[in-house]
């Protein structure tokens, strides 16, 4: 009987192959990605996969001049150059790696203390990073739910009022219902040495912010600039944040209702339905969903009223689609008797 | 020598005791114009320095942070790279001021204002507080205000500091000499 001699230099190649193909496997049984981060009002799109993954998250943190109003501009504090800044998207589950970079060219020391982190200060006390320096810290996202982050540094009152503050959104196991559109909105109160409207480069007034009298309330003041839009039947996602440091917003859509409201931004409980204006502290922020129906120009203020009218607390979506006239049409004016004849 | 006035005669030791009661009665209306009238808040001015002269270190602490000493050296090269981490990274500047008057941008923040090491109130801090107690603060911070910086800068450079910390001292003993306003 002949014996089979087997040549052992392809055994060897196949052994190398079958280990690299299962060593793959096993290596994406955790996915690894970078999270992608949008700069408001835009939205990272939904995530698709499972909780579980690794992610790593960096932000910058930056001083950076930019606009505050018509002629008036301010010097901010930003995470990513933003205010607000990005808006970060992960999974209940998800591990996450956090890495703040802060510029070379800041002048002050800045951290981060998500609300969406369990752990001391949120990570604030693991990310004090000077000017140049960068720090990181690992964290697992345990709770779904729309989050607040924000800059922790001594004082930390001038750091969130210089506009350190951002959103992070940990998905449920089940992700969102789906929806037609999403968008990120970010309110902040604002304390210039200059009364509102003054002109020019205008500083940080620590005694008006102590006595809570902003000059300025503003939605996403440095972030990029145009209207929200939607078209007639769809349905719209917001998620709003309040930076502070001080007012809680009375957030209100003029034209529509609410059909959904995670108060808190918290999802798992029952969501209220039916809502004029819901209230969003400081710190904290909520997720607000609608079906639009009418076409035109759909006003987002605080309803403390003056902070939209005479502070800026105001922003638009604007809907186009056809008319729905039997939801709402304009009747012609003229006598007290109009529209009866 | 006697003199006469109205029938009445004044010895020379008088005299004397007269002009010395005068001097002193003058000198005394002038001390009290010069000072000017008494500033209500001169008092709690005086209270508020209570601060300053307060140990940040903890009492267990104390006396082992009295007793270290300074492993860096002070030289030109060393006051460069403090004066660079002053000014940059540490972010002293802010709260401390560019001649760590306690007076910098971020300064109006704090209650109590960020440590004056110039020490242009005279009130002794730099004389106080030892290089081991001033190296406890930068590396773990005190209260609300003080971020500890343990983390941020290596050992070396936060004895750095304290040299620099020092030099400014310097320059505020040497100032409030210069001025004639030195008061212990």
């Amino acid at each position: 009987m002949k014996r089979i001699i087997w040549d052992r230099k392809p055994l060897r190649v196949l052994l190398f192959i079958g280990v690299f193909v299962i060593g793959s496997y096993l290596s994406s049984y955790a996915a690894n990605e970078v999270a992608k981060l949008t700069t408001a009002p835009e939205v990272p799109p939904a995530i698709t996969r499972a909780g579980g993954a690794n992610v790593t998250v960096e932000l910058e943190s930056t001083e950076k001049k930019g606009k505050l109003s018509d002629g008036v501009e301010y010097t901010y504090w930003t995470f990513g150059d933003t205010v607000p800044g990005p808006f970060i998207r992960v999974k209940v589950g998800d591990n996450v790696t956090f890495t703040l970079k802060n510029s070379a060219a800041s002048k002050n020391i800045h951290s981060i203390d998500f609300h969406a982190v369990t752990g001391p200060g949120g990570g604030a006390k693991a990310t004090q990073t000077s000017p140049g320096g960068k720090t990181a810290f690992f964290w697992k996202a345990l709770n779904p739910g729309i989050y607040i982050y924000h800059c922790a540094t001594t004082h930390i009152p001038t750091h969130i009022a210089n506009g350190m503050y951002g959103l992070i959104l940990v998905e449920p196991e089940k992700g969102l219902s789906k929806v037609d559109r999403e968008y990120y909105i970010v309110q902040g109160d604002f304390y210039t040495k200059g009364k509102t409207g003054e002109k020019g480069l205008q500083a940080f007034d620590i005694e008006k912010m102590r006595a809570e009298q902003p000059t300025y309330v503003k939605f996403n003041p440095m972030a990029t600039p145009g209207n929200l839009k939607a078209n007639v039947g769809e349905t719209v996602r917001l998620y709003v944040g309040n930076g502070g440091p001080n007012l809680t917003s009375a957030f209100h859509v003029i034209g529509e209702i609410f059909d959904t409201v995670y108060q808190q931004g918290a999802v798992g409980s029952e969501p209220a339905k039916n809502v004029q204006t819901t209230l969003i502290p400081p710190g904290g922020a909520a997720i607000i969903e609608f079906k639009v129906d009418v076409p035109g120009a759909y006003i987002l203020v605080d309803h403390a009223i003056s902070r939209a009218i005479d502070k800026g607390a105001v922003g638009i979506l604007e809907v186009t689609g056809a008319e729905a006239p039997n939801v709402f049409k304009p009747l012609k004016s003229g006598g007290a008797d109009a529209g009866h004849k | 020598m006697l003199l006469q006035f109205r029938g009445l005669t004044i010895s020379t030791i008088e005299k004397i005791a007269l002009s010395v009661t005068l001097f002193i009665f003058i000198g005394f209306t002038y001390s009290v114009y010069a000072s000017g009238p008494q500033d209500p808040a001169d008092k709690d001015e005086e209270e508020d320095h209570s601060h300053v002269i307060e140990a940040k270190v903890p009492s267990d602490k104390l006396s082992e942070m009295r007793r270290l000493k300074n492993p860096v050296v002070a030289n030109k090269k060393v006051l460069e790279e403090a004066k660079a981490i002053y000014t940059g990274k540490g972010t002293c500047f802010n709260c401390h001021g560019d001649k760590g008057k306690g007076d910098g941008p971020l300064a109006e923040s704090f209650n109590p204002p960020p440590r004056d090491f110039y020490d242009k109130d005279d009130i002794g801090w730099q004389k106080i507080r030892t290089d081991g107690e001033i190296f406890w603060v930068i590396t773990n911070g005190a209260g609300a205000g003080m971020p500890p910086f343990a983390d941020m800068l290596s050992d070396e450079e936060r004895w750095s500091l304290v040299i620099y910390i020092r030099e400014i001292g310097k320059s505020s003993a040497t100032d409030l000499a210069t001025k004639g306003k030195k008061k212990h």
